[in-house]
């Protein structure tokens, strides 16, 4: 995993975005596609197929680009952070949008006690499990979530993101991670 | 980075391998930038176009209403008809129009200027030298001086697309034929335009530019469109026509329901869905129906529309039993879809807010997405209210929504669209292999159940 300070854009390809030159555009979002497509797709889960994730992500970059401007670099906000907090808020936009369809993922839970394939298919086994566990949770945990586990926003950073309090960063993700770890209990063989 | 966990986290490494997430495709960052760039180039000079055309407006109005007084200086000849059977009509000192039965038609002639609009049925026009002489349809606008030429409108569109749109607006589902026999015209909509000589014929639809009219891509009219647009016993009223409309459109819409069912009850696959239930996720039980309308909750699926196209997979149409030229039509078939209703979000979306710089850069996803933001929460609530009682069979659906409000519009589009590409997909690749791809997993890949509270 690339550490979070590499992610960021150097200063002057910075300026040069903010005054639309579009070399430096892309520069900016080849350095952070990876990033917002992850926590799109993830974010989304069943609902996340590649191409739904590409038109938020290309939503995403957009809302970017057209407050770009007023981006003060000097800010207590990291540009990878600023840009995961809009496409988090994009994210949920979409998941408040329609309600969730839980469509079930082949039965893991029914197929885990009988677990003893090889590590790769362990690994689907255990990914399918997550995905379904982070699926059952509500949108704003498992923003939280993704935020803290995947992305390593720190709680200032989430609660800001989310325009939320610390102290209720804190329960949504105990409570996420509590709900995580009864999936990944279930699928150990 | 410092952590500041109260409880143990979960190894991030081994949740990241276990939970694989999408990858960018190679080619976005530059298209992301490209789209940018394009909505930075849109947007900058519109407003000094729009202060320029004001100030021009200020300066030109005076001059133009000069111009009205010394050049047109007759009383303007006006008038509007539903033909019902073929007539003759006198376009003051322009013209003169030869309307088939069910034609309908308004015009105003202003002296040297002619504007007439033709809301359907076919006219043939003879038109003397003169000023402008301009006919107006749903799908653009034929301008002309000294020629003949005939215009068709076909409201629904001259294929069954149009009676599963007809609540995408009148412009987007229909279909008009310019056919040039003496002259030239120039037919044009906002898409583009195309000029035409004598012997020449093009077509076009509220979502595409015109185009050249080629038989072997002739819209194909069902048995169901050959009875909407049959033409009406000679005599009847305006009032009359229109009840017979009404009644026609509901006839198609209970025909359709049948179809429906039956095809439904024939599935052979109706009890291997990935939920376990019995019925596919796009065709709900009677009773998960009665229960969504007690919620004012709809429930659709939906094949993908985004900045590209949807492709089919090789590997999903070799399970299939798909040819290489069964893909190759699903994929041409997805890019018509995609296509279509891009351009008829993009209409919906300037209806509703005039934004027309903004929907051009908008992906389909934001249009949609804006247009429920941008739309009163009394309106959603009232359409999902009126549209889940229509599925349970609680109340009839409208006879005719093309002036309804821009978010119902948009919902009766998208929440039918897993039908009609059904049906697209059908004459393209047969029925059988169109119903086996969309429930291949229970549905088309996008599936909601959406709901904003029930009417207060």
């Amino acid at each position: 995993m690339t550490q979070p300070n590499a992610l960021e854009l150097d200063e002057l390809t910075l300026r040069r975005a903010q005054r639309g030159e579009e070399a430096a555009c892309r520069r900016l979002v080849e350095r952070h596609e990876r990033a917002v497509f992850a926590l799109l797709g993830r974010l989304l889960g069943p609902r996340g197929r590649r191409e739904r994730v590409e038109d938020l992500a290309q939503e995403t970059f957009l809302r970017v680009f057209r407050a770009l401007a007023n981006f003060d670099a000097a800010g207590p906000a990291r540009l990878s952070t600023w840009i995961l907090t809009i496409a988090t808020r994009v994210g949920l936009d979409e998941l408040a949008r329609h309600e969730r369809v839980v469509v079930p993922l082949d039965g893991a839970r029914e197929v885990a006690s009988h677990a003893r394939a090889d590590s790769e298919a362990e690994r689907r086994q255990v990914g399918r499990a997550l995905e379904r566990a982070v699926e059952e949770l509500a949108p704003p945990f498992r923003a939280v979530f993704l935020l803290r586990e995947i992305h390593e926003l720190d709680y200032d950073e989430i609660a800001r993101a989310l325009e939320i309090d610390p102290g209720t960063v804190k329960s949504r993700l105990s409570r996420a991670r509590a709900a995580l770890r009864d999936a990944l209990e279930d699928v150990k063989p | 980075m410092n952590r500041d966990d109260d409880d143990a986290p979960i190894d991030r490494q081994k949740l990241e391998a276990a939970w694989p997430a999408p990858e960018p495709p190679a080619d976005f960052a530059a298209r992301a930038a490209a789209a940018w760039k394009r909505e930075q180039s849109s947007a900058q000079p519109a407003p000094r176009r729009r202060i320029g055309a004001a100030r021009a407006v200020l300066v030109l109005l005076p001059l133009a209403a000069a111009a009205i007084f010394l050049w047109w200086p007759r009383a303007p000849e006006a008038g509007a008809r539903v033909v019902t059977s073929r007539e003759s009509i006198t376009l003051g000192a322009r013209g003169v129009a030869v309307a088939e039965a069910g034609a309908a038609l308004a015009w105003r002639v202003d002296g040297r200027a002619a504007l007439i609009t033709q809301d359907a049925g076919s006219v043939f026009y003879r038109v003397e030298r003169g000023g402008p002489f301009i006919v107006r349809t749903a799908a653009g606008e034929v301008r002309v001086q000294g020629t003949c030429f005939r215009v068709e409108v076909d409201p629904m569109g001259l294929s069954k697309k149009g009676l599963v749109q007809m609540g995408a607006g009148a412009a987007l589902a229909t279909t008009v034929l310019v056919t040039v026999y003496e002259g030239k015209v120039l037919f044009a909509n906002e898409h583009g335009k195309t000029a035409l000589a004598a012997g020449e014929h093009a077509s076009a639809r509220g979502d595409s530019a015109p185009g050249a009219a080629q038989s072997s891509t002739a819209p194909q009219v069902s048995a169901i469109d050959r009875a909407a647009l049959s033409p009406p016993p000679e005599g009847m009223t305006r009032d009359e026509l229109l009840a017979r409309d009404r009644q026609q459109r509901a006839e198609i819409e209970r025909l359709r329901a049948s179809l429906k069912h039956a095809e439904e009850s024939a599935d052979p696959n109706a009890s291997d869905r990935m939920d376990g239930s019995k019925t596919p996720f796009y065709a709900p039980s009677k009773d998960e129906l009665q229960q969504l309308a007690k919620d004012c909750k709809l429930k659709w699926d939906a094949p993908h529309v985004g900045v590209e196209p949807q492709t089919l997979d090789k590997k999903l149409a070799a399970e299939l039993g798909l040819s290489d030229q069964d893909r190759a039509a699903y994929d041409r078939v997805s890019a018509d879809m995609n296509a279509r209703v891009t351009a008829q979000l993009r209409a919906l979306y300037v209806e509703l807010t005039g934004d027309k710089t903004g929907a051009d850069t908008l992906t389909p996803h934001a249009l949609e997405a804006e247009i429920y933001a941008k739309s009163r929460q009394k309106d959603l609530r009232d359409v999902y209210y009126r549209m889940s009682r229509e599925r349970a069979g609680l109340m009839p659906p409208p006879a005719d929504v093309s002036s309804a409000q821009p978010i119902e519009r948009m919902q009766r589009l998208m929440s039918g669209l897993g039908d009609t590409f059904e049906a697209d997909l059908a004459q393209a690749i047969g029925p059988d292999h169109a119903h086996a791809l969309r429930n291949q997993h229970g549905g088309w890949s996008s599936r909601s159940v959406s709901s904003y509270g029930c009417p207060e």
